[in-house]
């Protein structure tokens, strides 16, 4: 069973973006940023998903 | 990534701070019982949880833990008389006992009841497996110790090593959990070839794949992270590893399956580190990674006693690599890159601590980039915070607290057929202890 939780808000000049964390038991994590009612693809690295989250709200993350 | 606010709630551990509430609640391995060898000796000055404490075996050879300044006017009892089951500060000559009863005042007069009023801060203590443990906590019974295998030993069946750093808690017991780092750090330069046969710890597949993908799975003791790499063309090398709350790290490697860190916060900027194993201590110690044993008196590497310890409040368990000789580098060892030294060129575990200490004392987690290999670091972080918060605002017993068994689970590194899943294949070896315990009728 898959639990998916909000984990951050990231917040610039472009909006807010949210990173989404995805867990499922014995399995690797993976991230979505959502921004304007958009989902991103799924990324693999948490790293990964502030990147985006950054440039989508317009600052350095 | 956190920010200041998740930041400051994972590490700060002082009285009153949500982490520092949490850890209280759990019975902590506070010192060697070798550190007060005998009835009377000399006392120890103790960080715990930021208070300053002073251990000190009584005449009976039960243990106190009293905190430093004395109750009439705040001298240290590290200068105190230890003598006749009590603590006597040298100032005044008020005396108390290893449950902080006041028990002789002679400065005041003698029709005086003053001294039935008077109780200095103490905590309860207990021993086991070479270890004085402590309890913070504010219950009334308190919880049982964590039935950690290795330290359920008897004498001769076990060894402490212990070394201190300069951070915070938090960062050191990261780097325990992040087991990816091995095969840089610590093996960078070394070739699979180099690996003795027979190699248990199947070793060399680290060396042959330096990236691995993980698994993670949150448990009752806290969190469990697989990771994997290729290993033969049809098998798969699994290193299994766990965090148990609230400071221990159980890292895979055959020989270490029943062995445990624990990473104890002195105070919110020193942290003391304990590896214990199931090996008999008078066995040789396993080879470092190169470099000199020691350095003006000082190992580079692990601490196996008390004797080179000083008195001062952060002088137990000291190495000899530190951010003020930069960790003894060894500039020509890092360029010819050859053995454990060859990578990063730091001698024993000055590479850990260079590598932790040098985050910044207590390092900040805004503008890190976490990648696939920090999946363990990210639950674990995940399940400290969310457990705090919830003892903070409802009391949530702490995961693990009043369950010692699930301290039984052990840690493990193995070969698997390509496309089995190591957390869930490897259940059986991970309870192996408990099932023996149950077996036996524990």
């Amino acid at each position: 069973m898959a639990e998916e939780d909000k984990i951050e808000i990231i917040a610039g000049p472009n909006g807010e973006a949210e990173i989404y964390e995805i867990y499922a038991d014995n399995q690797p994590l993976t991230y979505t940023v959502h921004f304007k009612g958009s989902v991103s693809e799924i990324y693999k690295t948490l790293g990964e998903a502030y990147l985006e989250a950054g440039r989508l709200a317009g600052v350095r993350t | 990534m956190l920010s200041k606010e998740e930041n400051e709630l994972l590490t700060r551990v002082g009285p009153g701070t949500p982490m520092g509430d949490l850890m209280r609640e759990y019975w902590m391995p506070a010192l060697m019982s070798e550190e007060l060898p005998a009835p009377d000796c000399e006392q120890v000055r103790l960080k715990l949880l930021g208070e300053d404490l002073i251990a000190f075996r009584a005449t009976n050879g039960e243990v106190g833990v009293i905190a430093n300044s004395c109750p009439h006017r705040g001298a240290s009892l590290f200068y105190g008389r230890n003598e006749d089951n009590g603590l006597r500060c040298v100032y005044h000559g008020w005396k108390f006992d290893a449950q902080g009863n006041c028990v002789d005042m002679p400065s005041e007069p003698p029709e005086s009841r003053f001294i039935d009023k008077v109780k200095a801060i103490t905590y309860r203590t207990q021993e086991r497996g070479g270890f004085v443990w402590v309890y913070m906590g504010a219950r009334e019974t308190p919880p049982p110790l964590p039935s950690l295998v290795a330290n359920m030993q008897p004498e001769g069946a076990y060894t402490i090593n212990a070394y201190y750093t300069e951070c915070n808690w938090m960062q050191s017991l990261e780097g325990d959990y992040d087991t990816s780092h091995v095969s840089f750090l610590h093996a960078g330069a070394r070739k699979p070839e180099e690996i003795e046969e027979p190699d248990v710890t199947f070793e060399k597949y680290a060396l042959k794949t330096r990236w691995a993908r993980h698994f993670v799975r949150d448990t009752d003791f806290g969190c469990t992270s697989g990771n994997n790499r290729p290993a033969e063309e049809d098998s798969t090398y699994w290193r299994i590893a766990h965090f148990l709350f609230p400071f221990y790290a159980m890292i895979p490697a055959s020989f270490r399956e029943k062995s445990f860190i624990a990473v104890v916060p002195m105070d919110d900027e020193n942290s003391m580190r304990w590896h214990v194993s199931c090996r008999d201590r008078s066995e040789p110690p396993r080879p470092g990674f190169g470099g000199p044993v020691e350095v003006d008196g000082l190992p580079t590497s692990f601490h196996r006693d008390a004797s080179k310890n000083g008195t001062g409040w952060y002088d137990r368990f000291k190495i000899a690599g530190n951010a003020r000789n930069d960790y003894l580098i060894d500039r020509e060892a890092q360029r010819r890159r050859q053995g454990g030294l060859g990578f990063s060129g730091i001698p024993g575990r000055g590479q850990d601590n260079g590598m932790t200490e040098s985050m910044g004392v207590i390092y900040k987690r805004d503008q890190e980039h976490l990648g696939v290999t920090d999946s363990g670091i990210i639950r674990m972080r995940r399940r400290l915070a969310r457990a705090a918060i919830a003892f903070r605002e409802d009391g949530t017993p702490p995961p693990g607290v009043d369950s010692p068994e699930l301290y039984m689970v052990q840690s493990i590194s193995t070969l698997l057929p390509n496309g089995v899943n190591g957390i869930e294949a490897t259940q059986d070896h991970q309870w192996a202890n408990l099932r023996g315990a149950e077996m036996a009728g524990g």
